[in-house]
């Protein structure tokens, strides 16, 4: 009687245990329930409700905690307790804890929801006063407890709940096991729940719990099979997208501090030199202002997807958005992309423009000054000797500010511009500026232009790239080649295979804005990806096992790239008289086979038996 | 200038036709500013360039650049037709001066192609033209050779249209036409440059007009070749064969004539003379009459029926190219679509001949010629602002481009490297061009915060009044078009479209905030207005881009809207209440785009019906299972036929022991109903795969 005492008083403290740990779970927690309710509403519903009535001791609470501490106002306990006093052998209450009335289940349940619905209204009219009253009631339960055989293996371990409080602690947004359980049987019940236990919540719910507690009648046999048939689906069907606040409590401490400080730090800084570039009438610091503030734009983004990386829903495929948030990092670079060819073509713009006024200067000379005024953007800048300390010290500083970024933010994310290299090289021309522009005003506009050029060939290689997974090409970027490779060689005629191997040395810009992963060790051999499918799909018809029986079209081999990270391959093969183990023994070996040249890849392969 | 054609009514080919009578006297104007005296030389009407340089060489070159633009381009097949035409009409140019040259020579394509004609009426222009030269002070032989070498031309082309049937067909090669043009070009540069020995430069050869003169010529010929293709069956010469289509030529010349040197002519009265004569081409032709119908037989005898003939060849291609495709690709339904496609130089030719596009096309093909007149307008005013604003225009032409060229593109047939085809392009084409407009729209935002601070004085606002006046009409021109082309497809699943038409409308805006505030400016005599009005527009570019943006990002994040993600919810839950079904592991469905779709409302009304069937089936399926069979069957035999509105892969687990193609063929059908197009991987419960792996971490696992 004493161990039972402790225990309720155990179980009394659970409840406010979990009240008091819920500003540390993570913020999302609540809409994950509430969606999951959404799915599959019979089970979870009648749960709740049986909640309120067997609060302490129903082993359901345990999976719901946080349900219930949220939902049940503190009012109900005396609720059920009142029942308990009334000797009232309920079924939704009391015949979990009591037992054996399972017989009459059906009638007594609308009775009791009755009852329980009468006191309630009671209990809220009357406010606070019944109370007081069963302050002392926490005793009662043991009694009924003492009845069940089988209580002590499904205690409600408090080991169980902490370790899931701790994992919550750990890692926020990972949501694992319990927490995002669906029901077993979700589909079928769905569809037979409201009919037969829609009127009653209680009832089924407690039926189900006597089924587990006497497994051996005969009549329970039927409820405890039920569940095992169907497998839990292994798909979750929407996470929430994380909003601002989500993310703000998610910094990692220093790391992110000191990436934000830096982004504001620089573009606090082109701001100054944005207003030094207009004081002295630098024209070249205007451009470099522009730059910098890529460059911190470009920051916020790597921030931010990096950020976004630390939630489920990045890289957990939902029925919403089938391959995660994964692609916003490939729609940010895309986006990058554009925006820095636009800023190339911009500076070639302002070339031409300058050219242009060449052309009219050698036509009227004496114009000269007054035109040169009116453009908007001219690089001509006339620096002077005393000014090229200044003129250093602000590359200097920007320098440092963008080579803080890069190595800080740019460097260590997977972001796939890497901006700062841009603004680095346009400094290097600057700092060659005073030099250059004692020579001649062409060689000022011919470094002009190789700079935009590259600038724009850069976002031009990096829009194809991102734009072909956007496009869910087959960019094969970061396939595994060296294998190719092997497989080229080792072929019996080597001349034939050079002409076939259609490989495309990548200019050297790439490589900054390839993959870099541990596996590829070579990225900046781009592949021709009808080569590797040819490839590939001459492997699977090499196959032991596929020559027999499969035939398989070149249609019907599919590689597409869906992200920074994964391919997926879809395969349709026609079978002649397999078996279910022929079929599997091929599957698994062109799934190995795939694998092998494709790395990270979602296999699919459908199998047409004739 | 809108009445440019009313042989077809359409506002399609009326639409492909401005761009002709802004292109052809800029051509002109610039092909005769190429050689010009030096501006120091004060005594101008002298003649410092030697005949045979001014009238032999500069018109080779330039009857040999615009012949070999067109073998390039693949506008006219007949070269040396081709060539001979536009050297004639160039020496005509270089006789007369653009403005009569460009009258005179519309008169004269008319007269040679029309049936019946009288020849006398037309002796008034003469006289006119030796008027005005009389006027000018500049009366020369040049005027009555070329009204003699005209009369020779009538004669010969009336007597013998044999000699113009042979030159039809004459071959010339690119090499020739190349090396013509270079050595005329040395010629020209060697004569220059030897000719400053003597003393000061007197003459020189301007770039910027050599520039401008080449992109006219392209432009005018893919204007052309845009034509052709609204033209449908009709002979090209309905171009011309209008009766004002010589006055509106003439004066869109006079225009560009008072544009660029502030004068049509050196005198008042010559002045007057000249709008005469224009407004007399436009009553002479009133007689003339042509057989447009029954040509088709004998189109050969006339030398410029050549067009038709090219459209012919291109039919010839089409057909053939059908022929053998059909049997290589086996997609039925892009079938129409597909002869287009084979090869990337009728990349241009499918681009003016789409159906949704062509508006645009024209469009697109109007602003670059309005680009080039505003640039040459630039070139001979010195004004830096026209300079930047039409190289912002240049801007605006690529986008528009880029725009249509995914249009096309994204109705490619799937290939290795994009198993999906292209569908999404016109989506990131979208999302291309509202990444623009948000860059030129921060762009503003910092020039503008700049201007308040420290205000700018502008000077030239007459100029650019002149300017953003004609630039808005140019942009409401294309709204008009974009509209227009609107009728057809739909307003909102096209995303490039809407993307294209934020960034005309973007133009417009800018214009019309230039125009008010340039006159706030003169008025208030308060240069504050500049910023204030490009702010406020900024904000209206960026608030109109926004959706745009969220709405192209999300369906390239390959978003699934709640309508199916219901359906999909839908069809999961049927899959686990299929018998045998244990249940299935990475379901990843996403939308098919729509744009590879040309008939957008069918689509979506497919969409709905499946819609309702699915909800039918469901139903049904509830009650009996073997029950449905027949009613399933008839429905996905009609809906095999529409696109489908999902696509993706899923894994399902069957129970040990069960025949796994029974399995599949029941998944397969309830994807079938609800117009799914998947790949099934069945397997058995026991068996391994990636998908139940605990240890892939892209996988939610449940336990």
């Amino acid at each position: 009687m004493q161990n039972f005492n402790s225990q309720a008083a155990m179980d009394r403290e659970f409840s406010p245990s979990i009240v008091g740990s819920a500003p540390h779970t993570p913020i999302r927690m609540n809409s994950i329930e509430e969606e999951e309710d959404a799915i599959s509403p019979p089970f979870l519903a009648q749960q709740d409700s049986a909640i309120t009535g067997t609060t302490v001791n129903s082993p359901m609470h345990v999976t719901k905690p946080l349900v219930f501490s949220t939902e049940t106002p503190p009012g109900r306990r005396p609720n059920s307790f009142y029942s308990v006093q009334g000797g009232n052998d309920s079924s939704s209450s009391l015949v979990a804890t009591k037992g054996f009335t399972f017989g009459g289940g059906s009638d007594n349940s609308t009775n009791d929801t009755q009852l329980i619905n009468g006191p309630t209204s009671d209990y809220h009219t009357h406010s606070k006063k019944p109370s007081f009253k069963y302050v002392p009631a926490p005793k009662l339960p043991p009694m009924s407890r003492n009845r069940s055989p089988v209580r002590h293996n499904r205690s409600p371990s408090p080991e169980r709940k902490s370790k899931r409080n701790s994992l919550l602690f750990e890692a926020p947004f990972n949501f694992s096991s319990s927490a995002l359980q669906p029901p077993p049987l979700s589909g079928s019940s769905n569809n037979s729940g409201p009919s037969s236990g829609g009127t009653n919540g209680g009832s089924r719910s407690a039926m189900f719990r006597k089924g587990h507690r006497y497994k051996h009648s005969s009549v329970s046999m039927n409820f405890f099979q039920e569940p095992e048939v169907k497998e839990p689906l292994n798909i979750i069907k929407s996470l929430p997208v994380p909003d601002f606040k989500d993310l703000r409590n998610n910094l990692t401490w220093p790391l992110t501090h000191i990436q934000i400080s830096i982004c504001i730090v620089e573009l606090l800084i082109s701001i100054f030199i944005f207003n030094l570039g207009h004081q002295k009438g630098w024209n070249l610091l205007g451009t470099l202002c522009h730059f910098l503030t890529y460059d911190v734009l470009g920051g916020i983004f790597a921030i931010l997807t990096e950020l976004l990386a630390k939630f489920e829903i990045w890289k957990t495929g939902t029925i919403t958005l089938p391959f995660g948030l994964n692609r916003i990092d490939v729609l940010l670079s895309f986006a990058f992309a554009i925006s820095i060819c636009f800023a190339g073509l911009d500076l070639i713009f302002h070339v031409l423009e300058e050219i242009a006024v060449l052309f009219a200067e050698s036509s009227t000379a004496d114009h000269h000054e007054e035109i040169n005024q009116t453009i908007p953007h001219s690089h001509h800048t006339h620096l002077h000797q005393e000014q090229l300390i200044s003129w250093y010290s602000v590359i200097i500083l920007a320098a440092t500010i963008s080579f803080l970024s890069y190595s800080f933010i740019f460097k260590t994310t997977q972001y796939k511009i890497k901006n700062p290299l841009i603004t680095l090289s346009y400094l290097f021309y600057m700092s060659l500026y005073p030099i250059l522009s004692h020579y001649h005003r062409g060689w000022d506009m011919l470094a002009t232009a190789v700079i935009s050029s590259f600038i724009m060939s850069y976002g031009i290689q990096v829009a194809k790239w991102t734009s072909t997974i956007l496009l869910m090409g087959f960019s094969t970027a970061s396939i595994n080649n060296t294998l190719l490779m092997d497989i080229a060689s080792s072929d019996s005629n080597p001349n034939e295979v050079s002409e076939r191997v259609l490989l495309k040395r990548s200019k050297s810009t790439l490589p900054i804005a390839a993959v870099q992963t541990e596996n590829n060790q070579s990225a900046s051999v781009q592949l021709d990806p009808s080569f590797v499918k040819s490839k590939i799909y001459d492997a699977i018809l090499s196959l032991p096992l596929f020559k027999r029986t499969c035939s398989l079209k070149n249609n019907d081999l599919l590689f597409a790239k869906v992200n920074f990270q994964m391919f997926i391959v879809l395969i349709k093969i026609e079978m002649k008289n397999g078996s279910n183990d022929d079929e599997l023994d091929l599957r698994l070996t062109i799934e190995k086979l795939v694998s092998d040249y494709v790395p990270n890849a979602e296999t699919t392969i459908e199998i047409e038996r004739m | 200038m809108v009445q440019t054609t009313d042989s077809s009514s359409n506002a399609n080919t009326l639409l492909s036709r401005i761009p002709l009578t802004l292109l052809y006297p800029t051509l002109l104007l610039s092909n005769n500013l190429i050689l010009t005296v030096h501006d120091d030389i004060l005594d101008q009407s002298a003649n410092h360039v030697p005949l045979l340089i001014q009238y032999l060489v500069l018109p080779i070159f330039a009857s040999c650049l615009i012949t070999l633009c067109s073998q390039v381009l693949r506008t006219f097949s007949n070269h040396a037709l081709t060539l001979v035409i536009s050297f004639l009409i160039i020496i005509l140019n270089l006789f007369l001066g653009p403005v009569e040259a460009s009258t005179v020579s519309v008169l004269l394509l008319q007269l040679v192609t029309a049936s019946e004609y009288n020849l006398r009426k037309y002796a008034v222009l003469p006289l006119l033209s030796i008027g005005i030269d009389y006027y000018n002070n500049s009366l020369s032989f040049t005027t009555v050779l070329s009204y003699i070498l005209i009369l020779a031309i009538i004669f010969s082309s009336a007597r013998s249209k044999k000699s113009l049937y042979y030159l039809d067909h004459i071959k010339v090669p690119k090499s020739a036409l190349l090396s013509v043009s270079c050595i005329s070009l040395v010629i020209m540069y060697l004569w220059v440059t030897l000719s400053t020995d003597n003393q000061t430069k007197i003459t020189k050869i301007n770039y910027s007009m050599l520039f401008v003169f080449l992109g006219c010529t392209l432009v005018l010929l893919l204007v052309c070749q845009d034509i052709k293709t609204t033209l449908d069956n009709q002979p090209f010469a309905t171009v011309w064969q209008n009766q004002y289509s010589a006055t509106i030529i003439g004066f869109m010349a006079m225009v560009l004539q008072y544009l660029s040197f502030n004068a049509i002519s050196s005198s008042s009265k010559s002045d007057f003379l000249t709008a005469v004569f224009i407004l007399i081409s436009g009553i002479l032709p009133s007689s003339l009459e042509y057989e447009n119908q029954g040509y088709h037989p004998k189109e050969d005898e006339n030398p410029d029926k050549h067009c038709q003939h090219q459209l012919n060849e291109h039919e010839h291609e089409h057909s053939h190219s059908v022929s053998t495709h059909s049997h290589t690709h086996d997609s039925k339904e892009l079938l129409e679509n597909e002869k287009e496609f084979l090869t990337t130089s009728k990349l241009l030719m499918s681009l003016a001949t789409n159906k949704e596009t062509k508006s645009i096309f024209s469009f697109l093909l109007l602003n670059s010629a309005f680009m080039f007149v505003q640039l040459l307008y630039s070139f001979r005013s010195r004004s830096l602002g026209l300079l930047s604003d039409s190289l912002h225009m240049a801007l605006d032409c690529t986008s528009l481009f880029l725009g249509l060229l995914a249009g096309v593109l994204s109705k490619y047939p799937a290939s290795d490297k994009y198993p999906f085809a292209l569908g999404y392009l016109e989506t990131i084409a979208g999302f291309t061009n509202g990444v623009l407009l948000i860059g030129i729209v921060i762009e503003i935002f910092i020039e503008s915060f700049q201007r308040i601070f420290n205000p700018v004085t502008i000077l030239g606002t007459t100029e650019l009044l002149v300017v953003s006046i004609l630039g808005l009409l140019v942009n409401v021109v294309g709204l008009c078009a974009f509209d227009h082309g609107h009728a057809h497809g739909e307003h909102e699943s096209n995303d490039n479209m809407r993307g294209i038409f934020l960034h005309v409308l973007a133009d417009t805006l800018g214009s019309v905030g230039v125009i008010i505030s340039t006159l706030l400016t003169k008025i208030f005599k308060s240069q504050i207005f500049d910023p204030i009005a490009s702010f406020f527009i900024a904000s209206l570019i960026l608030l109109s881009s926004l959706p745009l943006l969220k709405s192209t990002g999300s369906s390239l994040l390959l978003k699934v809207d709640d309508k199916k993600h219901a359906l999909l919810k839908n069809v999961l839950n049927q899959i686990v209440s299929t018998p045998g079904v244990t249940g299935y592991t990475a379901p990843r469905f996403w939308p098919e785009s729509t744009s590879g779709n040309s008939h957008g409302h069918s689509h979506g009304h497919s969409h709905t019906s499946s819609n309702s069937h699915e909800e039918e089936n469901n139903h049904s399926h509830e009650s009996s299972h073997s029950h449905t069979e027949s009613p399933v069957e008839a429905k996905s035999k009609s809906n095999s036929s529409a696109k489908p509105s999902l696509v993706g892969y899923i894994h399902v687990q069957y129970i040990d022991g069960e025949n796994s193609t029974i399995i599949k063929k029941r998944v397969e059908r309830i994807f079938e109903r609800a117009n799914i197009k998947v790949w099934i991987q069945v397997e058995a419960q026991s068996s391994a795969c990636w998908c139940r792996a605990t240890s892939m971490k892209d996988q939610a696992i449940i336990i």
